[in-house]
């Protein structure tokens, strides 16, 4: 079985009839994952190489006095790094840029980086790591929102608040008032950890005048801005190659940053390459997490079941340093309200400062928590009008021409209703739910093992704006560049990361459905800075879906030049294959396209209105479960997800990132608890911070609704991150069916379930 | 300080001399010393799997082996599956139902299941994901795993292309 | 951050003997026996503490991994592991709960290395096999030059990760009386953050009589539930010799709490374990009441 190679034949016959978007073509990259040859950070010859560890704050809010070295160990045969040997700027640049690389005053959080350290091996490092200590003066710390909000004690240089949008649409406040109910809620959710399976690592390699970084990364230029600043270079003499990266979920789109410039400190002073690579649990304590949030609705309805007015104050946890907050904090906004069509709404959000470590980006970006508490609400508001929580959601859901909160008109893009309906004929939701019904009925009275259980069925209805937000897409000017080769094929440069989603993959993919190429025939390169364009950074749904556009014009254009070069259209793939390889042996073929915003696309940043999205994708998930009323545990039956993600690139790829997101929010929903003391992550092991194991995991019906969307080529509107979207407000909402209670924080855990359950029996 | 002490034992069939402190990791010995990457470090505390390596045949977590104790053992590690170009069925079938996508805990799914199938193990739903709970994956959500070992039980030819 | 292991020091003795020599020979010098490593590898690289000294008793498979029956009694070697344990027909038809609490320890790879002795030495009061030693009044056997005693398994865990055993004494064995009769009920269940691979809130084991009616030998079990495995004897003594009635039931469950310490960690919480507890004991002793069974709560 020579699978290395594509088992697929010849596409002599079918070139041009043959379509690359919509099919199974076989993972790039898979036989070498699959064998074990793929080559991660820590996967790198050891030869030559030192080991950098981190020195850390052991308090969360304190004044640096100094930093004391243990005589008895010989600093000779080591590295230390402080901040006072950065030659540059001493900065983690993000969005506000506030965060040190290595904190030289004031300490923010429990762990927060403070020196560095390498040696030549293992052994030798943690002995010295063991031989520092810090002289501290503690500062009173902050970790409750109430009590960042109150701003007694500062953790930022201001007011704790390191962004504050109001989101405004109509007037809610007066039109509350004509409402014919008013139903408030506060929800909450909890911090999540990524557990991408590869903690974070990164190498440092001096050359002559500059630095290589190899390592475990979503985006490659983030991290050339960053450690060109921190050594004082141009960016020019930064390189960045990342290596296979084991996963990402947004906690490798920052974060990274940080390593990757202590990791060139390092080897700028040590003048040789040092590896630093977290264990698991200094990744678990010390990196960043999905917000916790706080969520307060008051929603204005007419008898009927009509939304009159939405009032919704959003608060997240961004932790130490703002890194992405501002950004969370505004999709999380912008998703506030969801996929409903309702004329009054002012969304006051604020992101603000903790003395935990930063928060950061994870799949979702915000959205998650604000939907949880809209969907969850949505239900605990049908209860209370005495209404069926399908026909809430069916008399508000947006329609055609629509207008979301931000203002923006969704046009023809409208599907959520479709994938409403069709998520209640494939869970068969409302007989389910008349089953159920009846089965909890039967068990209240049941003498059998049956008496101790109870079972629901709950659903969600969502959506996800594609790509980053407002004129952050044009700000990037992403790019994308082909190449022909020497051999007639056609390479793709990109800087995306294939960190499990099929990226490489799905590129050259793209690229030949642009070409009309067989996808064999072209190469998706590695990304490395030295040679591959800006793409943007991996994140925010947006590879498949916007620079999938680049590509899918990309390729046209390079097909159109070399049939202009050539004298006109080639039919034949053998022939158009040869016309390049001719073209490329008299001078070099290549085409670059980079990004424009579509000219009817506007955003007001000051308003906060306008077009948030290029697109967006809707979701309808369903949920199952039981309940064990003995001890509060959940087993989840089963789940349905239909979502309309415009064309579908790669549909085994696709299914794979709707069964992965939904684990993972199957997991925030119910167990994963990240227990905090003191700004201490108590639970930092994969023991005690527990993710979905095969058995928590139940079967999946996934469908895909495809309506291109006719702002991208290909019509594809992005996936990544919606799956994780839904899961949880529909496990609440399961609950309630199953229970009777209203649930309204995740995680839902059974020592939040028991006690509600028996209090409520007794 | 250090206490070295020399180990023999057969890896993916050839036999193998290391000098090593008796109580480090398999793991690291895999990793470090013999050059075998595939085995990962995922957690060191034997809960994500991802260094799940067949010791006399049998499924183990490589991070909680002290070396000492492999000692005349018998050592198969995922590099070991393959056959020069040729996929085991296990990984054959992994890479046509996409059973792995960051790749991290590819080995120990690989390995893992090598194992169960080659004790004759069930391969119903249940069964397998009782199996396979010891390899945690953040990707996947598990289902494409399943079907891939699955399909590779049955020895069936899904092809890739098929869509769900 | 890999510890540092290269000051560990390791002997391995070549049979029971020389490792009972050895321990006799060196009683003071910190030497601690080394099983399937499932724990101490994870404590030396979650803690990094260095300088141990390990007893490696990989070479004392034969001798001492057995599992078979002795006149009336079954005899498990303490290095049996928890895959022997699970895999066992003898076991299975002795008593159930062996099987299944060893099904819960870990995951398949952990359960093929970690060994019955080595949780039981361990002294963690998670051990997810332990309540049911101590619901079939198992018999350690505990061997050093100076010979071989007994020590009921109750009596053995003195407190949290403390244990009778002495600094030159092996465990051998665990002795116990098969559990073959219909007429007994036996009860476990693993409490735990999810549905594999999860540390304990809870563990329970419970094994009683019911004969004519009435419930005798009832031995119901905790793990989790205080610094060492505990039995609900309050309870246990309460139900002693009565039909299992509704209000016998409940008063069991309400009495619970005289013999439980259940804590406040990053795992669970006191109140939780204790409802758990007091649900799972109703379950067990009302089981198979029929029709008295009280409606669900």
């Amino acid at each position: 079985m020579p699978a290395t190679q594509n088992p697929v034949t010849s596409f002599a016959q079918t070139a041009f009839s043959e379509r690359a978007l919509g099919q199974n073509v076989p993972r790039r990259e898979g036989a070498a994952k699959l064998c074990g040859k793929a080559c991660y950070v820590d996967d790198l010859p050891r030869q030559d190489v030192w080991f950098g560890g981190t020195v850390r704050a052991d308090v969360p809010h304190a004044r640096l006095l100094g930093i004391r070295y243990d005589p008895r160990f010989d600093w000779s045969c080591v590295v230390v790094v402080t901040a006072a040997d950065i030659p540059g700027e001493n900065v983690v640049p993000v969005v506000m840029s506030d965060q040190p690389a290595l904190t030289d005053s004031i300490i923010r959080y429990h762990g927060e980086p403070v020196a560095l350290i390498a040696a030549p091996d293992v052994e030798t490092l943690q002995q010295a790591l063991d031989s520092v200590t810090l002289e501290t003066a503690p500062l009173e710390p902050v970790f409750e929102i109430d009590d960042a909000l109150a701003a007694k004690v500062l953790v930022d240089d201001s007011d704790n608040v390191f962004r504050h949008i109001d989101l405004r649409k109509g007037d809610a406040v007066a039109a509350l008032q004509s409402a014919d109910v008013v139903i408030e809620g506060e929800y909450h959710t909890g911090a999540q950890e990524h557990v991408y399976l590869e903690p974070q690592g990164m190498q440092a390699e001096p050359t002559e005048d500059g630095v290589i970084i190899r390592g475990s990364m979503q985006c490659p230029y983030y991290i050339v801005e960053g450690v060109a600043l921190l050594l004082g270079l141009p960016p020019e003499k930064v390189r960045v190659i990342p290596c296979v990266t084991g996963g990402g979920f947004g906690g490798k789109e920052d974060f990274p940053t940080l390593i990757a410039g202590h990791a060139a400190l390092l080897a700028h002073k040590a003048k040789r390459p040092v590896r630093l690579i977290y264990d698991r649990v200094e990744d678990l304590r010390y990196t960043s997490k999905r917000h916790p949030a706080r969520v307060r609705h008051k929603t204005g309805w007419t008898r009927d079941g009509r939304l009159v007015a939405m009032q919704i104050e959003l608060v997240l946890d961004g932790g130490a340093y703002s890194t992405l907050s501002p950004l969370v904090l505004q999709r999380s906004a912008i998703h506030a309200a969801g996929p409903y069509q309702c004329d009054h709404i002012h969304i006051a959000a604020r992101a603000v400062a903790t003395n935990h470590p930063p928060r950061g980006a994870f799949r979702g970006f915000g959205a998650p928590q604000s939907l949880f508490a809209l969907e969850t609400h949505l239900d605990y508001c049908a209860a209370k009008l005495g209404l069926d929580p399908i026909d809430v959601r069916r008399r508000n859901v947006i329609r055609p021409g629509g207008t979301l909160a931000c203002g923006q008109n969704v046009g023809d893009d409208a599907a959520v209703g479709e994938v409403l309906e069709r998520a209640l004929t494939e869970s068969d939701f409302v007989a389910r739910r008349q089953a159920y019904a009846t089965f909890n009925q039967r068990a209240s009275s049941s003498t059998s093992v049956e008496r101790f259980r109870r079972r629901g069925i709950g659903l969600s209805l969502f959506m996800h704006g594609t790509g980053l937000n407002g004129n952050a897409e044009g700000f990037f000017k992403s790019e994308v560049l082909l190449r022909g080769n020497s051999d007639g094929k056609v390479s793709v440069l990109t800087d995306l990361m294939e960190i499990g989603q099929g990226t490489q993959t799905i590129v050259a993919q793209l690229a030949a459905e642009g070409l009309r190429l067989p996808v064999e025939w072209v190469v998706a390169e590695e990304p490395d800075t030295a040679v591959s364009p800006n793409s943007g950074p991996t994140v925010a749904s947006r590879t498949a879906a916007v620079v999938g556009g680049l590509l899918i014009t990309a390729g046209q254009r390079f097909r159109a030049k070399v049939e202009h070069r050539s004298g006109g259209p080639i039919l034949d793939a053998y022939a158009f294959r040869s016309a390049v390889a001719e073209l490329v042996s008299q001078e070099p073929l290549q085409v670059r396209v980079a990004y424009r915003p579509p000219p009817d696309f506007h955003w007001d940043e000051e308003t906060q209105q306008g077009d948030a999205y290029l697109a967006y994708t809707w979701s309808c998930c369903v949920v199952a479960l039981e309940v064990d009323t003995l001890t509060g545990e959940v087993k989840v039956l089963d789940v349905t997800a239909v979502q309309d993600v415009g064309r579908v690139v790669h549909p085994l790829f696709a299914t794979g990132q709707v069964e992965g997101g939904v684990t993972q929010a199957l997991g925030w929903a119910l167990m994963e608890n990240c227990v905090w003391s003191e700004g201490v992550m108590k639970n930092a092991n994969m023991t005690d911070y527990t993710i979905p194991t095969a058995m928590d995991v139940p079967p999946m019906r996934v469908v895909f609704l495809e309506h291109p969307h006719p702002r991208f080529p290909h019509g594809a509107k992005g996936l990544g991150e919606l799956p994780a979207e839904g899961p949880a407000p529909a496990v609440a909402n399961a609950l309630r069916q199953a229970l009777g209670i209203h649930f309204d924080r995740v995680p839902i855990t059974p020592e939040i379930i028991l006690p509600a359950w028996e209090d409520r029996q007794s | 300080m250090s206490e070295r002490t020399t180990i023999r034992f057969t890896l993916n069939g050839h036999a193998v001399e290391v000098s090593a402190p008796p109580m480090q990791r398999l793991l690291d010995v895999l990793r470090e010393t013999c050059g075998l990457t595939g085995a990962k470090n995922g957690c060191g505390e034997g809960d994500c799997g991802a260094c799940t390596v067949l010791v006399d045949g049998i499924a183990v977590v490589s991070c909680l082996v002290p070396v000492i104790q492999i000692d005349g053992a018998e050592i198969r590690t995922v590099e070991s599956l393959a056959q020069g170009d040729c996929l085991h069925p296990l990984q054959q079938a992994f890479l046509e139902r996409d059973g792995t996508q960051c790749g991290s805990c590819a080995s120990g799914f690989l390995m893992t299941a090598c194992s169960h199938l080659e004790h004759g193990g069930d391969t119903s739903d249940a069964e397998l994901r009782a199996a396979l709970s010891g390899v945690l994956c953040r990707c996947t959500g598990y289902n494409r795993v399943l079907e891939a070992v699955q399909q590779a039980a049955e020895g069936a030819g899904h092809h890739a292309g098929d869509r769900l | 951050m890999p510890a540092i292991v290269s000051d560990h020091r390791v002997h391995t003795p070549s049979d029971v003997d020389d490792a009972l020599r050895f321990l006799a020979d060196h009683r003071d010098e910190g030497w601690r026996p080394l099983a399937g490593g499932t724990d101490v590898m994870v404590g030396i690289y979650r803690d990094h503490t260095g300088g141990q000294r390990w007893l490696n008793l990989s070479r004392l498979q034969a001798p001492l991994a057995g599992i078979r029956r002795e006149d009336d009694l079954i005899r498990i070697g303490a290095l049996a592991t928890m895959a022997d344990l699970r895999k066992s027909s003898l076991l299975a038809a002795a008593c159930p709960l062996i099987g299944q609490a060893a099904a819960v320890v870990g995951a398949t790879q952990v359960q093929n290395r970690a060994t019955v002795g080595g949780n039981i030495v361990n002294g963690s009061p998670a051990g997810d096999t332990l309540p049911v030693w101590l619901a079939l009044d198992a018999e350690l056997e505990l061997a050093s030059t100076r010979g071989r005693r007994q020590v009921p398994y109750e009596q053995f865990m003195t407190g949290y990760r403390r244990t009778v055993l002495e600094s030159d004494e092996l465990l051998t064995a665990i002795l116990f009386r098969p559990r073959s009769d219909e007429r007994l009920r036996m009860y476990f269940r693993k409490v735990a953050p999810r549905a594999a691979q999860g540390i304990s809130k809870l563990v329970f084991a419970a094994i009683a009589g019911l004969e004519d009616g009435y419930l005798h030998e009832v031995r119901l079990a905790f793990g989790s539930m205080g610094p060492t495995t505990i039995r609900a004897r309050a309870a246990e003594q309460l139900a002693e010799g009565k039909p299992p009635s509704l209000s016998l039931v409940e008063k069991a469950a309400e009495t619970l709490a005289r013999d439980l310490t259940p804590i406040d960690d990053h795992r669970s919480t006191a109140d939780y374990r204790h409802r758990v507890a007091r649900n799972l004991v109703r379950e067990f002793l009302a089981g198979n009441l029929g029709d008295h069974i009280p409606a669900a709560r």
